[in-house]
């Protein structure tokens, strides 16, 4: 049964290329395919790294600034030891250093992902020839792994290699640049094409496309409205009083008032949390709507039945819905909520990682269709 | 691919190009260093300053920095970001069932408001008072309320595309 459910599945492939119109993600196309790996590929080690991150770092590495601002910059204040003040500093900045260089990996291999995926499906617009489009999208997929690589070493490296790092990183950003850019000058005169319309709608047809394009939607225009109220609460509250409690703090200790400048310290990490983890909710609900409208697009070429395809595109979106929706709970309600969405979190990795393994198996079945 | 199509397509990937930019002129400028990093350098020499009566001035040149990393590093997200999502407007694009007069003012509108809202955000940095915050809020409320028109069009044509199955 299975083996004719493939048969059928490849008959309808094969009539779709015979007509010439299998343009949204032409399967002959290794521009496309490799974008596409390449894009999931990336999307999925980012979703990892900041799972790994979320659960294993971030909540220890949170308890260990206050521990180190309490037990022993405060009392170094207190009692004025220059040396002791410039330990515990720097332990700190190394600290939020781990933190800032993972997030930024997470973020840009994501960032990079969502460029790869999109222009995948562009494309069957471009003028150039296949090599060159292969080349464009070695440069993206490639410059976008060896940018965030980079990023992520450069913590762990000896300082004398750091540089070689920064040098990767700006290396591998100047190559998406360039396949950005080349792929930009690639759709300048393109010929028009009549098919499009049809063709979207025909790739969007399916249940499980339609679901991820809704989902997809809804999650993008909810992330910019509560962004839009955020960047006020931001701007008016959050952002001014960082400083007026780390002065506080400060002028506490100072003053030897141990209980003052320990809950001013707590409030300014309490607040500095908050913001990490509201902006934490904001990007991910964009985010996570972005990647659902993209993987709608693919869907079609997902090896898996209709009901199995259904049951992952919905799985999900119930990760990528409630995921921010508990991120947001966690700044508010605490450490219950951040495992909530840590437990989506996963549900959505799982769900991307079947549509990966669906997209194999397509592109296996096809060359072996198509193999001389 | 209509025409309307290729240029959202074109403006998305030079927005995209922009944001990358704006991303290696702040990496270069602050050499490599992490916002959380930068932030806490900048916190802690205000707060530091205040401590021990600095001038006015030199404070609060202190707390802007903090301002500038933020306004600077949101820019660079927000651009590439809504261009991503200007993409996906695209590839939707023959699924939103409206006049196409309306459909191009809304993607338009769109684009304009990704072009107005980093602009604002990164202004604020240079100006002071209300003006660039109207700016960026301007922008991300034209980008909000385009997305919403096309989104409103995306889900009747998909509606009306289901119904005969």
């Amino acid at each position: 049964m299975d083996q004719e459910r493939n048969r059928q599945f490849l008959q309808q492939q094969r009539t779709v290329t015979a007509a010439g119109a299998a343009f949204v993600l032409d399967q002959r196309s290794s521009a496309a395919r490799f974008l596409v790996f390449g894009g999931i590929s990336l999307i999925l080690a980012g979703m990892l790294l900041g799972e790994v991150f979320a659960i294993f770092i971030s909540h220890v590495a949170s308890a260990h600034i206050r521990r180190e601002w309490v037990a022993n910059v405060i009392p170094a204040i207190e009692q004025h030891d220059l040396s002791a003040i410039s330990v515990g500093y720097n332990r700190i900045e190394d600290l939020l250093e781990r933190r800032g260089r993972i997030m930024d990996t997470h973020s840009h291999m994501i960032a990079y992902g969502f460029v790869a995926l999109a222009l995948a499906l562009l494309q069957p617009m471009s003028k150039y020839s296949e090599p060159i489009r292969r080349a464009l999208a070695l440069c993206i997929v490639l410059g976008g792994l060896i940018q965030s690589v980079s990023v992520f070493a450069s913590y762990w490296v000896i300082q004398q290699a750091r540089e070689w790092a920064w040098i990767a990183s700006a290396g591998g950003g100047a190559l998406v640049l360039l396949g950005v850019l080349g792929s930009y000058t690639g759709l300048r005169g393109a010929p028009l094409r009549s098919d499009f319309a049809g063709e979207t709608s025909r790739r969007l047809s399916s249940a499980s496309s339609r679901i991820l394009l809704r989902t997809g939607a809804f999650l993008i225009l909810a992330g910019m409205v509560f962004g839009f109220y955020y960047a006020w609460v931001f701007v008016t509250q959050h952002e001014p009083r960082q400083i007026a409690l780390l002065d506080d703090a400060l002028n506490s200790a100072m003053s030897r008032n141990s209980s003052g400048a320990t809950g001013s310290i707590m409030a300014y990490r309490a607040l500095q949390s908050r913001i990490a983890i509201v902006t934490a909710a904001h990007s991910h609900v964009i985010e996570m709507g972005i990647m659902a409208m993209l993987l709608a697009f693919v869907q079609d070429f997902v090896f898996l039945s209709d009901r199995w395809k259904r049951r992952w595109a919905t799985l999900f979106c119930i990760g990528g819905v409630v995921m921010p929706i508990c991120t947001y709970c966690a700044s508010i309600f605490g450490l219950v909520f951040a495992g909530f969405a840590d437990t989506f979190g996963i549900m959505s990795v799982v769900a991307l990682f079947a549509m990966l393994c669906g997209l194999v198996r397509h592109t296996g079945a096809i060359e072996a269709r198509y193999a001389p | 691919m209509s025409s309307t199509q290729r240029r959202l397509a074109a403006a998305a990937l030079l927005l995209v190009a922009t944001g990358i930019l704006v991303g290696f002129a702040h990496a270069a400028i602050v050499r490599y260093n992490t916002l959380p990093v930068l932030q806490y350098r900048a916190h802690w020499t205000a707060a530091s300053l205040a401590t021990q009566h600095g001038s006015r001035e030199v404070i609060q040149a202190a707390g802007h920095k903090s301002y500038t990393y933020t306004r600077v590093v949101d820019a660079h997200t927000h651009i590439i970001k809504v261009a991503t999502v200007l993409l996906l407007v695209v590839l939707v694009y023959p699924l939103i069932s409206l006049p196409e007069k309306r459909k191009r003012t809304l993607a338009i509108l769109f684009l304009a408001g990704n072009c107005a809202f980093p602009l604002g955000v990164l202004a604020e940095i240079y100006v002071r008072g209300r003006s660039a915050q109207a700016l960026a809020a301007v922008g991300a409320m034209l980008i909000i309320v385009a997305f919403a028109g096309m989104l409103w069009g995306l889900l009747w044509g998909t509606a009306v595309r289901a119904e005969p199955s």
